[in-house]
C-alpha cells in the first residue's frame, strides 16, 4: 500500500533507541522468577551481575549497590529468586537486561532449606546442648541490652523492667537489626559487651528485636552471630521475633525469651513478689523466734515441776506430815494411858474405901487392941495389938475398942 | 566514702542471707543465742531490702563507641 514509497531505512542506533523506546515503556515493571546463575560481585563499585534462567531462556540482570546494600542475604548460584524491576536496553551493545530493585528467595522455601540446614549443622556440633547454657542470675544488677534505639522494643523493655525490679542497671548498645549489617554489628557489640566486663560486672546481655518475616529475621540466624553467642562468656538471652519466630540465635544462647518484653518478664524477679517474700519473712521469723522462747518457757516449766527438782520440798513436807502423825500419836497413847490409870487408880481407892476397916467400923465392927509387953517382942517399946481371937486376951485384962467415932477401954470380966 | 561502699552489700546477698536465715531458725538445732541474733540480723536485712526496694529507681545508660573504637557510657536520652 505504501506504493512509489521507499522503504525507510534505519540506522542500528535509530533502531536500538526505537527497540529501547519500545521495550523500556512497556517493561517499566516487571516481576520475574528464575535460577541465579554467574552471580558477581562487582569489586569496586558493589553492584551485582547475574543471569536469571529457567529450563530454556536467559537473561541478565544488574542490580546496584544502592539497591543490594539493602538485601538481607547475599544471593548467590542455583538460588530460585523472585525479582522486581524493570528492562533495560543498551543501544550500545543491542542487548538486554533486567535492572533489579528487590530481590528476594522464591517463596520462602529457600531460605528455609537453608535456615534448617544451618541448625542442623549447629546441633550436630553440640552448639545448642543444655550442658553450654549458662543459668542466669536471679537478681541480676547490670545489664547489655543489644537492640534498636528507634522502635518499640526498648520502650516496652524499658518500661517492664521498671514496674518489675527497678534495682536493674540498663546498659543500651544501640545496633542496626535489620538487613545485611545486622549481623555484623550485632556481633561487634556482643564482643565490646564482653570487654565492656572491665566496667561494672555484667549479668545479662540481653538480643532483642521485634517481629518479622523470616527475611527480617534473617540477621539472627547467621552462622557467625551463632558462634559469637555460644563462645560469649557473659549469659545471653535471645529475644528475637515473636513467640512463633525461631532464630538460630534463639537456640544458641542461654535462654530464650518468646518476645523482648517477656525476656524483660524472664531475667527480672517481680518487685511485689520480692517484697511479699520479705514480709513473710519477718512474719515468720517472729512468729519461730516466739514459738521457740514460748518453748523453752514451757519446758522450763516442766523442768520445774519434776520429780526430781520437787523431791526436797516432797521430802520435807513427808517429814511435816511423819511428826504430825508421830505427835498425834503421842498425845492420844499417853493420854489414854494417863486416863486409864487415873480410872484404875478411882477404882482401887473405891475398892480401898469399901474394904477400908475403918468403913466397916460404921457398919458396927470394932476393933479390940490390947496392950503387948515388950519382952514379949523383945522390944523396949509397948504395942497395941489387934487381938483376932477370944483366946487371945484372958480374964481382967484391959483392952482397947475402937468404934467408928472413938476409942473406949475396956476389962475383960470373963 | 569508702567505708559506705564496704558495708552496702547486694540486694541478692541480703536476700539469699534472709533464705538462709530463715531455713535455720526453721531448724531444731538452733540455740536460743543463736535464734535471737539471727532473728535481728534477719531484722536488720529486712530493713535494708525493703529500702533497697522501695528507693530503687532504674538507671539507664547507653554504651557509644567512639571512631577510634573506644567504648564509652552516657546518659540514655
Amino acid at each position: 500500500m505504501i506504493q512509489g514509497n521507499l522503504p525507510q531505512i534505519l540506522t542500528v542506533s535509530e533502531l536500538n533507541f526505537n527497540i529501547k523506546t519500545l521495550v523500556e515503556e512497556n517493561f517499566r515493571f516487571v516481576h520475574l522468577i528464575g535460577e541465579i546463575s554467574n552471580f558477581k560481585v562487582h569489586s569496586q563499585s558493589g553492584h551485582y551481575y547475574f543471569t536469571l534462567k529457567d529450563s530454556g531462556s536467559q537473561i541478565s540482570a544488574v542490580m546496584w549497590r544502592t539497591r543490594n546494600e539493602n538485601l538481607l542475604f547475599t544471593p548467590e548460584d542455583g538460588m530460585q529468586i523472585v525479582v522486581k524491576g524493570r528492562i533495560t536496553v543498551f543501544p550500545a551493545k543491542g542487548s538486554y537486561q533486567i535492572e533489579v530493585w528487590e530481590l528476594k528467595p522464591q517463596g520462602m522455601g529457600e531460605l528455609q532449606a537453608r535456615f534448617e540446614k544451618l541448625k542442623q549443622k549447629l546441633f550436630e556440633e553440640g552448639m545448642f546442648d543444655e550442658a553450654h547454657k549458662m543459668e542466669l542470675p536471679k537478681f541480676p544488677e547490670n545489664i547489655v541490652l543489644i537492640t534498636s534505639k528507634t522502635g518499640a522494643v526498648l520502650h516496652d523493655f524499658i518500661k517492664i523492667c521498671k514496674r518489675r525490679y527497678p534495682l536493674l542497671n540498663i546498659y543500651l548498645y544501640p545496633v542496626n537489626v535489620q538487613g545485611v549489617s545486622a549481623s555484623s554489628s550485632i556481633i561487634e557489640a556482643l564482643r565490646d559487651a564482653e570487654k565492656f566486663q572491665k566496667f561494672p560486672v555484667i549479668d545479662i546481655i540481653v538480643i532483642a528485636r521485634g517481629g518479622g518475616s523470616l527475611e527480617d529475621l534473617l540477621p539472627f540466624n547467621d552462622e557467625r552471630l551463632a558462634r559469637v553467642i555460644f563462645s560469649c562468656k557473659i549469659p545471653i538471652v535471645s529475644a528475637v521475633g515473636h513467640e512463633v519466630d525461631f532464630t538460630i540465635c534463639d537456640f544458641v544462647a542461654d535462654m530464650r525469651a518468646p518476645t523482648p518484653s517477656a525476656a524483660a518478664e524472664l531475667i527480672t524477679p517481680n518487685i511485689k513478689d520480692l517484697i511479699e517474700s520479705i514480709d513473710k519473712f519477718s512474719y515468720f521469723s517472729r512468729s519461730f523466734v516466739q514459738s521457740k522462747t514460748e518453748n523453752l518457757r514451757n519446758s522450763l516449766r516442766e523442768v520445774q515441776g519434776s520429780y526430781y527438782f520437787n523431791r526436797p520440798k516432797d521430802l520435807i513436807s513427808e517429814f511435816n506430815m511423819r511428826i504430825d502423825e508421830l505427835s498425834k500419836g503421842i498425845t492420844g497413847t499417853a493420854g489414854g494411858r494417863i486416863s486409864s490409870l487415873k480410872s484404875s487408880v478411882k477404882f482401887f481407892k473405891q475398892t480401898l474405901h469399901h474394904i477400908s476397916p475403918r468403913n466397916n467400923l460404921k457398919k458396927g465392927y470394932a476393933i479390940v487392941r490390947k496392950k503387948v509387953d515388950m519382952d514379949e517382942l523383945r522390944l523396949l517399946f509397948e504395942f497395941e495389938k489387934i487381938v483376932t481371937r477370944a483366946s487371945g486376951v484372958g480374964k481382967n485384962e484391959e483392952v482397947e475398942i475402937e468404934f467408928h467415932d472413938n476409942k473406949k477401954q475396956a476389962k475383960i470380966t470373963s | 566514702m569508702a567505708k559506705k561502699e564496704t558495708r552496702q552489700k547486694s540486694f541478692e546477698e541480703s536476700y539469699s542471707r534472709l533464705e538462709k536465715i530463715l531455713e535455720k531458725l526453721e531448724s531444731d538445732d538452733c540455740s536460743l543465742e543463736d535464734t535471737i541474733s539471727l532473728y535481728e540480723e534477719g531484722l536488720t536485712l529486712t530493713k535494708y531490702c525493703y529500702d533497697k526496694l522501695n528507693n530503687a529507681e532504674l538507671r539507664i545508660k547507653e554504651i557509644n563507641k567512639s571512631l577510634k573504637g573506644e567504648l564509652g557510657i552516657k546518659d540514655y536520652k
